[in-house]
């Protein structure tokens, strides 16, 4: 008999087994993020959007050095230390509006005209750490030795920096355009779907009078120059490192973003995505089966054929580990044992196959919902699943009968609703970025509460779920505590 | 005499603010995680050797990145330290324990070409909030919210017992300067 998922009345759509193949189809994100997955055609983008680059203007080279788009051609030193390119630009300390800002003792001046921001003041602190008062500035203020036309770019652009005349791409005085990625190869689908959502998400916005006077709209974005037109990308499905570092060069954030990233991103950087990462999933599932199998008084073992889990992980050293899945049939087998699997179900087939012959008991399965498998054979055994997303996603997906990419497509829109609204009217890509990082514990939807933070690139972390009939026919789930 | 000249010494600071010679903090018995999720006792660590502290978390865009420069410029320069009788070592603690992973200290750390681990002389913790607190408020450098740490080096010889702190931005200078005074 099939039980239904995440405790909520059956809907013939959402059985356990067909959902987690069909409605969450994380297997098909994870065979994404091959290389070869470029939504919009690999080199041919790189070589576009370099031909669709902003005017060559002064202005537009100084706002490039002002928010750190375009690196300045000597390293800036502070205290007489070097500092990284990624540290050395403008926007880090002043903000994306140049208002200024305090963090501990340190203080960032307001540098616009509002405050001291002359040409040559800018010119003067940025070249002397000088006030034009003459007076020293605090020694955190980095040295630039700028170029003659690093001078003159910065000038030029000095009087435009939290101006209303600092155009923004896709925002207009009564509009702001947002991108969803539709490529036309693997994953457009799921691309449509979610833009469906987004749609939605933006409709029930706009309804309410839109975000700061503007109506929001969501476009399909399926070529390079497309998504140049854009102020950001939301819930894209992009696994292409290099398309995401290009758009970052042209400031064109990827917000609430719906790829499944190997590894960790950073909190600094201009893919703000939603689900976690596999490495993170992978580290969760590993804590789950060595706190679980200390209760069930088994033995942990681990197959890993990804290889998502490092020695150096938390708990890594109280599993068995295995990344062949040979090694593991041979391997001499405890009388009870607990199995953690981060293994395609093809590779993982043989040890259960070998589990089901033995008579070996097996009390608990685990396993990454993005690679499977969804099901098994063992008798009496709880199969617990690490899902990249809260079970409440499903949950609305099955109550309104709709995709999950399209419910995963409304969290994301509204999401970006919310940062947006918390953004203010003068926006920037930079303080959109922000504002949606500081989403920490805003639910988009019901039992979906958010985890971004300073220090926290992703949206959401895993979750454990079951179906198991020891949940008297209903799912269970529990949620990572901040691990 | 001896505590008057090394004050002297340690004035020499430009940028920074000494607040000359405090009392040694009590080095709290904690285990910390190094930036590759290694447990570390922090007494352990610092037993033998001269070290010195900073307090940085990788969110933080203002403050924590030239403090990172300003330890990477040091670290370049431990040759002049000479061959020390007790080890240099330079500690970046992380003060948000929930934000910064062993994995999140080892990206901030690239971005500044630095060379972590105890070989090298510098080590990047972070670690459970209940330690990572302790540790913070041996140093004074607790605060309520991250972004509202105050900004503080702490230099020591842990043999001598001998410790400096300072205020705002200290160069690699200051640092080296205060390392060789502390060990003297």
């Amino acid at each position: 008999m099939k039980t239904c998922l995440f405790s909520r009345p059956c809907h013939p759509r959402i059985a356990t087994g067909s959902i987690l193949r069909s409605a969450l189809p994380w297997a098909l994100s994870f065979a994404m993020l091959l290389p070869s997955a470029s939504v919009a055609g690999g080199n041919g983008v790189v070589d576009t959007l370099a031909a669709t680059a902003p005017t060559t203007a002064l202005a537009a080279q100084g706002r490039a050095l002002y928010f750190g788009t375009q690196a300045f051609a000597a390293p800036a030193r502070v205290a007489g230390a070097r500092l990284p390119a990624s540290a050395a630009a403008c926007v880090s300390c002043h903000g994306a509006l140049g208002a200024g800002a305090r963090e501990g003792v340190q203080v960032a001046p307001d540098i616009t005209q509002r405050g001291t921001g002359t040409p040559v003041n800018w010119l003067s602190a940025a070249m002397q750490g000088l006030t034009t008062g003459q007076r020293q500035l605090n020694a955190s203020m980095p040295r630039y030795e700028l170029t003659p036309v690093e001078q003159a770019a910065l000038a030029a652009y000095a009087p435009l920096l939290g101006h209303v005349d600092d155009a923004v791409r896709g925002v207009t005085d009564i509009g702001i355009v947002l991108g969803v990625f539709v490529p036309g190869t693997t994953g457009s689908l799921a691309g449509e779907l979610i833009l469906q959502g987004v749609t939605q998400a933006f409709a029930q916005a706009n309804l309410r009078g839109g975000v700061h006077g503007r109506q929001l709209s969501a476009m399909a974005v399926r070529t390079a120059e497309q998504a140049m037109s854009v102020f950001a990308l939301v819930g894209s499905l992009n696994q292409d490192d290099s398309v995401d570092r290009l758009l970052a060069t042209f400031r064109v954030p990827s917000l609430a973003a719906l790829s499944l990233s190997r590894e960790n991103l950073s909190a600094r950087g201009w893919v703000a995505p939603l689900l976690p990462s596999l490495h993170e999933q992978a580290v969760f599932l590993l804590r789950a089966l060595v706190a679980k199998s200390a209760s069930l008084q088994c033995t942990p073992w681990l197959l890993d054929t990804v290889q998502l889990t490092r020695e150096t992980d938390p708990a890594i050293g109280a599993v068995r580990r295995f990344t062949r899945v040979q090694d593991a049939v041979v391997a001499g087998r405890p009388q009870r044992l607990c199995l953690g699997l981060i293994a395609p179900e093809p590779s993982s087939a043989p040890l259960l196959r070998a589990l089901e012959g033995d008579g070996t008991q097996v009390p608990l399965l685990l396993s990454l919902t993005a690679i499977g498998p969804s099901d098994n054979n063992l008798k009496s055994v709880i199969h617990w699943q690490v899902l990249p997303t809260p079970a409440a996603v499903a949950a609305h997906a099955g109550a309104t009968g709709q995709s999950v990419w399209t419910s995963l497509g409304l969290v994301a829109g509204g999401a970006v609703v919310e940062a947006l609204s918390r953004s203010g009217r003068r926006l920037q890509p930079e303080i959109a970025l922000a504002s949606l990082r500081e989403l920490g514990g805003y639910a988009p939807l019901e039992g979906a509460a958010l985890a971004w933070s300073r220090s926290s690139a992703h949206g959401w972390r895993p979750v454990l779920w079951t179906s198991s009939n020891h949940h008297a026919g209903t799912g269970h789930s529990e949620q990572s505590q901040g691990e | 005499m001896m505590r008057r000249s090394l004050l002297i010494a340690a004035g020499a600071c430009a940028a920074s603010q000494v607040l000359g010679q405090p009392n040694a903090p009590v080095i709290p018995d904690v285990s910390l995680l190094d930036e590759q999720g290694r447990s570390v006792r922090l007494r352990n660590l610092v037993a033998g050797r001269t070290v010195a502290i900073n307090f940085i978390y990788t969110g933080c865009v203002s403050f924590c990145p030239p403090q990172t420069a300003v330890f990477r410029a040091a670290q370049l320069r431990f040759g002049e330290l000479g061959g020390a009788a007790h080890p240099p070592l330079l500690l970046s603690l992380s003060i948000d324990p929930l934000g910064d992973s062993p994995q999140a200290l080892t990206q901030y750390a690239a971005r500044f070409e630095a060379r972590l681990g105890l070989a090298n002389g510098w080590m990047m913790l972070t670690g459970e909030p209940g330690a990572v607190e302790r540790t913070t408020r041996a140093f004074g450098a607790s605060s309520q919210r991250v972004d509202d740490h105050p900004v503080q080096l702490w230099v020591g010889c842990v043999p001598k017992a001998r410790w400096f702190s300072t205020t705002g931005l200290a160069s690699a200078d200051d640092v080296l300067r205060l390392m060789k005074v502390a060990a003297a």
